[in-house]
């Protein structure tokens, strides 16, 4: 009896760790996969985050709907309007493919094949890893469609004739991946991948030339921008850039926006802070600062207004 | 000498009538009011930025201040007290980064304002409470209220 009962026990035992194990199997396995796609969407998330793409996507007032478009972005050859990248079949990306999306995100041209202007900074995105670029299309995907129109960008008449872009790709844009430096930290390394495949800093940073490419030998090292506020020279020079600040000045400036006298940003960069690097990681802010804080310091005064 | 007489004489004349029209200012002072107001304004501005860097390395960087801290943070509720009353009409040229928009839109410059200040007011009773716990998350919302009103009504050069 006693033996009978032990015996039942011990079936009783193994169909409850049977039982205990179908229960792991139907609910761990699941969520085991919803954990890599929710993995994947928080990932693209952060990208979004990273490439600084929400300030010019998403409208300046305050109820202005996500990713729907309409921030006006000042250039030197007119205003652009941020397009709606919300999955809305109308108005928005919904019809696009994935294919669509890297081919528009990394080599300028939208589904039909026009071009696109630079002031969307794909030069600096071509140089994104695939699994980012498919991590953040995974996510725009997920975003609330929202239908609105794009508006129309308003340029000089010289800008309009789109086929006239293809020059200017000619000149300025080549498809790109991003080199790691073997002898540099990982730090340095993603703190270089952050600034040049993502958040684009030099496109701002950077004087142009006439053609409207950035002048390689003075990347980074400061400009007008069209709507004439200044983009300061951002190298590590001791009279013209940011050469007094440390790395725990910079940190902090693309977290809270405040600079070392306790200043705070305002103007574009207070969007890029806003939308974009007070949602990064502190060890990405970090090496964010150490990446800029390593580069040859190029003595260059922005030169004042006309 | 004698020039120097004359000078004297010019300052004394000057006192003089400055006392009789009921002139309260110094002698030298010119007629630049909005100047005066823009000057004040920017130190005041200045000052905001120092107690707020100081702030920050005791906050957010751990300085050994924290006895400090009140004295900062009761300077920036004081200072932001009335933000629109530093820019009245007419001081909108010369040497200022204050752009237009602040006469243009002074509805929305205040609302500004007042929320920066209502954002120093919560970080100094953090600090008047004890409630370090607070201080950073408190520090970072005075921080995005300044960095709002820049974003519109301050150029940026």
């Amino acid at each position: 009896m006693l033996k009978y009962r032990s015996a039942g026990r011990g079936l009783r035992r193994v169909s409850a760790a049977l039982l205990a194990l179908g229960i792991a199997v139907l609910f761990v396995a699941p969520s085991a996969a919803d954990d890599g796609a929710s993995e994947l969407l928080r990932d693209g998330e952060y990208l979004l985050r990273a490439g600084g793409c929400v300030s010019c996507h998403t409208g300046r007032e305050d109820d202005a709907p996500f990713l729907a478009g309409g921030r006006a972005i000042e250039s030197p050859v007119g205003t652009f309007y941020g397009p709606n990248i919300t999955p809305d079949p109308e108005t928005g990306i919904g019809r696009w493919s994935q294919r669509d999306f890297e081919r528009a995100l990394q080599h300028g041209r939208s589904p039909a094949g026009h071009h696109y202007y630079p002031a969307f900074p794909y030069t600096t995105y071509a140089r994104m890893r695939p699994d980012d670029v498919a991590a953040l299309w995974a996510y725009l995907r997920t975003v609330e469609p929202v239908q609105r129109e794009n508006r129309p960008h308003d340029l000089d008449w010289f800008a309009r004739f789109r086929p006239g872009l293809a020059v200017w790709k000619f000149l300025h844009f080549r498809p790109a991946v991003f080199e790691p430096d073997a002898d540099a930290s990982d730090e340095w390394n993603r703190g270089a991948y952050l600034s040049s495949a993502l958040a684009h800093c030099a496109e701002c940073h950077s004087p142009r030339t006439r053609t409207g490419g950035i002048k390689p030998a003075l990347r980074y090292a400061g400009a007008r921008m069209a709507g004439g506020d200044v983009a300061p020279n951002i190298t590590p020079d001791q009279e013209t850039g940011i050469g007094s600040w440390s790395g725990r000045h910079l940190m902090r400036y693309l977290d809270l926006g405040m600079d070392p006298q306790g200043d705070f940003a305002g103007g574009p960069m207070g969007d890029v802070i806003n939308e974009g690097t007070s949602f990064l990681t502190d060890a990405d802010r970090r090496a964010l600062a150490v990446y800029f804080r390593s580069l040859e310091p190029i003595r260059h005064e922005v030169p004042p207004a006309d | 000498m004698h020039r120097m007489l004359m000078n004297a004489r010019n300052i004394l004349v000057g006192s003089a009538i400055a006392l009789a029209l009921g002139v309260s200012g110094p002698v030298y002072s010119f007629d630049d009011g909005a100047e005066v107001t823009i000057d004040y304004r920017q130190g005041l501005m200045r000052a905001l930025g120092g107690n707020m860097s100081a702030t920050a390395a005791i906050v957010v960087d751990g300085a050994d201040f924290r006895d400090n801290l009140l004295a900062h943070t009761r300077y920036i509720v004081d200072a932001t007290q009335d933000i629109p009353a530093l820019f009245p009409e007419g001081s909108d040229f010369g040497e200022t980064d204050a752009l237009m928009s602040i006469w243009e839109d002074p509805e929305r410059f205040a609302e500004l304002s007042r929320e920066n200040h209502e954002a120093a007011l919560a970080l100094h009773e953090a600090v008047e409470e004890g409630d370090d716990a607070a201080l950073m998350p408190r520090f970072r919302s005075v921080g995005e209220s300044c960095r709002a009103c820049h974003e519109d009504f301050r150029r940026r050069d």
